[in-house]
């Protein structure tokens, strides 16, 4: 197994009564509620935080990208990204990731992430998310009938231009460059390993299958939601006749480690609570833009997608217990954790468990604690599984001297 | 991409339908059936398939697409009407093939932008909101559930409308109307919540010869709100 602590950069102070005033959380959540002094404060704690993870052991430390939104501060991943590969040396870092159509020209991600490669010594892994509609289609103005195409014509570019042994012409639907030739050059030959946060359509698994690129699938909702995608991707992965290896996959689950199961409560019901009841008041209108979703993946799933948007938008708010017992958040003491993270690993049949051990408005302290018994009581208990499968989808070991 | 022709052969149109698309029994190419038009109907490439928009990528694309079809009909010099995102493409098929059109009726056309008189998004008000958006008063059968079929109709019609409109309705029309050449009718429901009324003037401003009637009461959804105004003031004007 592989553990990656994964940070989403949440502001921790919306107001008590955010989700009765406001419409929304992302996209058009009110500026004045930003307070750029305590922002200041609030990143630091946050690199932190994953600074401490690296010195803890983690795999991976995990950043990625959003728009327009209060519950990720991170319009660019890549800043933090740079400043984590300064201050850690032994985790990977994995950049989960930039949206490639977001970019002009899309060269752009390859350059940033050439130059991240370079300074980390080898260490990054390379996230092509497509982006949400809240980032793309609302916060960046991209046109939801052409972002995929967009994107995978991105991607495509990508890969390229760090594998090109020469400068090459890319005469594309969506980008034209008469000279491609990205400097610097990643040390990951052929390239860094790509990961591809996704969300459950039969498309994107057979692309990363077929290309060899890592799925993960990034739920808030937990195993149990989690388990009809993950059964859906090695399914596919059957019919296309590639081995169920689990470092083909990789999966976010919260993860709340206290005394005992009625402490958890207590150390993380109220940051559980802010998170689920205030940074995912996402306004309905924002989560289907018409032509984001493919008509295929909504002739399958229409129903789920607009249960699962009505979810988010809430029409009731969860209490502690209902994000327990569905799983959302895997709590407790940890003999329970690792009871129930056995359980997640194996029936989702995921090498790569990315655990969020900050959410909400959670502060430094209990987070640091969550990071120490996660890494001390809970990583010794699984590290493990998996142990007979090779992972092809991680940094190899780097040149460089760390 | 679909054909409905229907009607005798008094006066030939060419009907360019709005966001909701058109169908077999729509009430406008009927009461112009009635009114004794000869009406060609066709649906927007993209509304029932998407891969139609494979290579039409933007509304130049979209108005020599038009073009070529009417070629092909062998309509030379049309009477055009078009309404919401239909009026658009009329619109633009008039700027940029001026001689196509002879007379031309645009009802409540997409394709300008003022910050001060912002078009509707229609898109965040799919599937729940968008009826109350579209009429001044929205009639009593829509307010059932919205089944599968019809929501995969709609989202196939607004992904194609995005396609060409998003994320503002703004494509530079405004730097082509002048082209226009038609004598043009503007109609427009007063109670517009989609593209304001106001739009009339700006439209009319651009467009060399150009009047505009203004039906009261009326929504965005104005020539099915009030069809025999309508199609009264379409034959009127192509007459």
């Amino acid at each position: 197994m592989k553990f990656e602590w994964f940070h989403l950069m949440p502001y921790p102070d919306l107001p008590d009564d955010f989700r009765e005033r406001y419409r929304s959380v992302w996209v058009d959540p009110p500026p004045h509620l930003y307070d750029p002094v305590r922002g200041h404060a609030v990143y630091h704690e946050y690199l932190d935080e994953l600074e401490h993870a690296d010195a803890m052991g983690f795999d991976g430390i995990c950043v990625n990208e959003h728009h327009q939104n209060a519950y990720g501060l991170m319009p660019s991943p890549n800043i933090m990204a740079a400043t984590l590969a300064r201050n850690t040396r032994h985790s990977k870092i994995v950049v989960m990731g930039n949206s490639v159509a977001l970019y002009n020209p899309p060269v752009r991600v390859a350059e940033e992430f050439a130059m991240l490669d370079v300074l980390s010594g080898g260490r990054l892994v390379a996230g092509f998310p497509v982006g949400t509609p809240m980032d793309t289609c609302y916060g960046y103005g991209e046109t939801p009938a052409t972002l995929r195409d967009k994107y995978h014509e991105g991607v495509e570019l990508i890969l390229r231009s760090w594998q090109a042994e020469e400068p090459f012409t890319f005469n594309g639907k969506y980008t034209q460059l008469r000279y491609v030739n990205v400097w610097p050059r990643p040390i990951q030959k052929p390239h860094p390993p790509v990961w591809i946060p996704g969300g459950g359509s039969v498309e994107t698994w057979q692309w990363c299958i077929e290309h060899d690129f890592l799925y993960a699938y990034l739920s808030y909702f937990g195993y149990q939601a989690g388990k009809k995608v993950m059964d859906g991707f090695w399914e596919t992965a059957d019919s296309l006749g590639v081995d169920r290896n689990p470092y083909r996959a990789g999966f976010l689950q919260f993860v709340a480690i206290a005394d005992s199961d009625a402490q958890a409560e207590e150390l993380y019901g109220e940051a559980a609570l802010y998170f689920y009841n205030r940074c995912l008041h996402v306004w309905r209108g924002f989560a289907s833009p018409p032509g984001y979703t493919s008509v295929e993946t909504m002739r399958r799933g229409i129903k789920s997608q607009i249960a699962s948007a009505a979810q988010i938008t809430g029409g009731s708010s969860l209490t502690w217990s209902d994000i327990v017992e569905r799983g959302y958040v895997v709590a407790g003491s940890p003999s329970t954790v690792v009871d129930r993270l056995t359980e997640v690993v194996d029936s989702l049949h995921v090498g790569h468990l990315m655990v969020l051990l900050q959410f909400g408005n959670l502060s430094r302290e209990t987070t640091m604690q969550n990071t120490e018994r996660f890494a001390t009581e809970v990583m010794p208990k699984l590290r493990d599984k998996f142990g007979e499968y090779e992972d092809r989808w991680w940094p190899t070991e780097s040149p460089v001297a760390q | 991409v679909a054909d409905r022709v229907a009607g005798g052969a008094v006066t030939p149109l060419v009907y360019l339908h709005g966001i909701t698309g058109v169908s077999d029994d729509d009430p406008i190419v009927t009461a112009l059936t009635a009114a004794g038009h000869e009406v060609f109907a066709p649906l927007s490439p993209g509304f029932a398939d998407l891969d139609e928009l494979e290579d039409l990528r933007d509304v130049h694309d979209l108005a020599l697409f038009y073009d070529d079809l009417l070629d092909e009909r062998g309509l030379d010099a049309v009477a055009l009407v078009g309404h919401s995102f239909g009026a658009m493409v009329a619109a633009e098929l008039a700027a940029h093939v001026p001689t196509r059109v002879s007379k031309l009726v645009l009802a409540a056309p997409f394709g300008l932008w003022r910050d001060d008189q912002p078009t509707a998004d229609v898109f965040t008000a799919f599937p729940t909101e968008i009826q109350d958006l579209l009429w001044a008063n929205p009639p009593d059968e829509l307010d059932s559930d919205p089944v599968v079929s019809m929501l995969i109709a709609m989202v196939q019609g607004l992904t194609t409308v995005g396609k060409f409109i998003w994320p503002i309705p703004d494509k530079g029309l405004e730097r082509r109307l002048h082209r226009i050449k038609a004598d043009t009718l503007l109609v427009w429901g007063t109670k517009d919540k989609v593209v304001p009324a106001s739009h009339a003037k700006l439209f009319a401003a651009k467009i060399p010869r150009c009047r505009v009637e203004l039906l009261d009461d009326a929504g965005h959804m104005a020539p099915f709100e009030r069809v025999d105004e309508f199609v009264e003031l379409v034959g009127g004007h192509i007459r």
